[in-house]
């Protein structure tokens, strides 16, 4: 590192960075055991201060929008299944009626909420990577503390997608087979 | 004997209870064009609706081909009903999405039939009701007796054994409903196809080989 940086003996520390956050102490454990026994070895957050108690409430924020986010978008999964099998419970009746087993029914219906989810989730990635991110590099958000851009975590995305994925199974599904249940002639003519 | 129906009865229970059938009892030969006739609330539907599996009765017995259908679970209904029967509504039933050709080999596709020969069979039929220049057309631009054509293609198409008919000229102007039933009545001849159809007028009795009137719930006659 000395000949590196063209200096003997004149650096009072060492900043390492690590590619997975949140692995600090196996890094210390593993420079622990690799002979670095006396010096002094801590995670960025203990020599951080005021900084980590900001990116604290930067992922607290975070949670509670991506919870809403979340929230609102499987409402949105649940009441456009529930309106569009509604509306199409004569038809719904018709096919029984000609001999279209209930599981088709449902199953179709299911694979069409998750056609909707897929299109929205892969339109919303697109608009994050694409359209975002980029701006917010561009046009970073000047904090006290310094310039704050957009950081999008893989499995953050992974995580809202699977929730929505499985929103979307649910969604498909309990509208569906409930209209599917129904006697043919309800379902057709709305009585018994 | 294709139908053999044994003290059926019909009871829609809710608020106030309706008895639409009272024990009816009669049988349908292999072939023949039975017309059911009464008036409105005689109970004419309710017993298409029995013999069609399309729901269940209170009481009684229905032999289809010598199947008891009421001892058929929901699954095994679905499959006959899609195998076996045909039916023709009185709104002609036809999913607004679908054009002619798609309504008509859906039950082919459901039967997982082979694609060129569904669209081949599918063809023949619409030909067969006159549908030929209207292969691509949606239900919403057709009229009212080219609807109710392209439900009895699709009715026939995987020639069931039995063909219902729920009052399928109600909607219909004179000239349109004269056609159909002269359809249907060459589909009988020529198919030697057991239809099952309801109606009110009493015209329609000179196109079936049997009628039978329906009157509160029981048979007033068979003639």
């Amino acid at each position: 590192m000395e000949s590196v940086l063209g200096s003997r003996n004149r650096a009072s520390e060492i900043i390492v960075k690590i590619k997975e956050e949140g692995k600090e102490g196996d890094m210390i454990e593993a420079l622990r055991k690799n002979g670095i026994v006396n010096e002094k070895i801590k995670p960025w957050k203990d020599y951080s201060g005021t900084t980590a108690g900001a990116v604290e409430s930067f992922d607290m924020i975070k949670y509670i929008l991506q919870g809403i986010a979340i929230l609102v978008a499987v409402s949105t999964i649940f009441i456009i299944s529930f309106v569009n099998v509604n509306n199409r419970k004569r038809q719904i009746g018709i096919l029984k009626a000609i001999g279209m087993d209930k599981r088709i029914i449902i199953t179709s219906y299911i694979f069409q909420a998750l056609f909707y989810t897929i299109v929205g989730i892969l339109v919303g990635v697109a608009i994050i990577y694409l359209v975002l991110v980029p701006y917010f590099i561009k046009n970073p958000l000047d904090f006290s503390l310094g310039l704050v851009t957009l950081s999008v975590e893989f499995i953050d995305i992974a995580i809202s997608a699977l929730f929505l994925l499985i929103a979307a199974i649910v969604g498909g599904y309990f509208p569906s087979s409930k209209v599917a249940e129904k006697n043919i002639i309800e379902s057709i003519w709305g009585n018994g | 004997m294709i139908i053999k129906v044994k003290n059926l009865e019909k009871i829609y229970s809710g608020k106030v209870s309706v008895h639409a059938l009272k024990g009816v009892s009669f049988e349908v030969e292999e072939g023949e064009f039975m017309a059911v006739m009464g008036r409105s609330g005689s109970g004419k539907s309710t017993l298409l609706h029995q013999l069609g599996l399309l729901d269940t009765p209170t009481k009684g017995e229905i032999t289809i081909d010598g199947i008891n259908i009421l001892k058929m679970s929901e699954r095994e209904k679905t499959y006959f009903r899609l195998n076996e029967l045909g039916y023709v509504f009185q709104e002609y039933a036809l999913l607004p999405e679908l054009n002619v050709l798609e309504s008509v080999y859906l039950p082919f596709m459901l039967q997982g039939v082979d694609k060129k020969e569904y669209i081949k069979k599918a063809t023949e039929v619409i030909e067969k009701v006159g549908l030929e220049h209207r292969l691509h057309h949606l239900p919403r631009e057709l009229s009212g007796g080219e609807q109710q054509r392209v439900a009895m293609a699709r009715a026939i198409v995987n020639n069931p054994k039995i063909l219902f008919a729920d009052e399928p000229c109600a909607n219909l102007d004179t000239q349109s409903s004269k056609t159909i039933l002269t359809m249907l009545k060459e589909i009988n001849e020529n198919l030697n196809q057991t239809i099952v159809m309801v109606t009110h007028e009493p015209d329609d009795r000179k196109y079936v080989d049997r009628a039978l009137w329906l009157k509160d719930g029981e048979i007033e006659k068979i003639e």
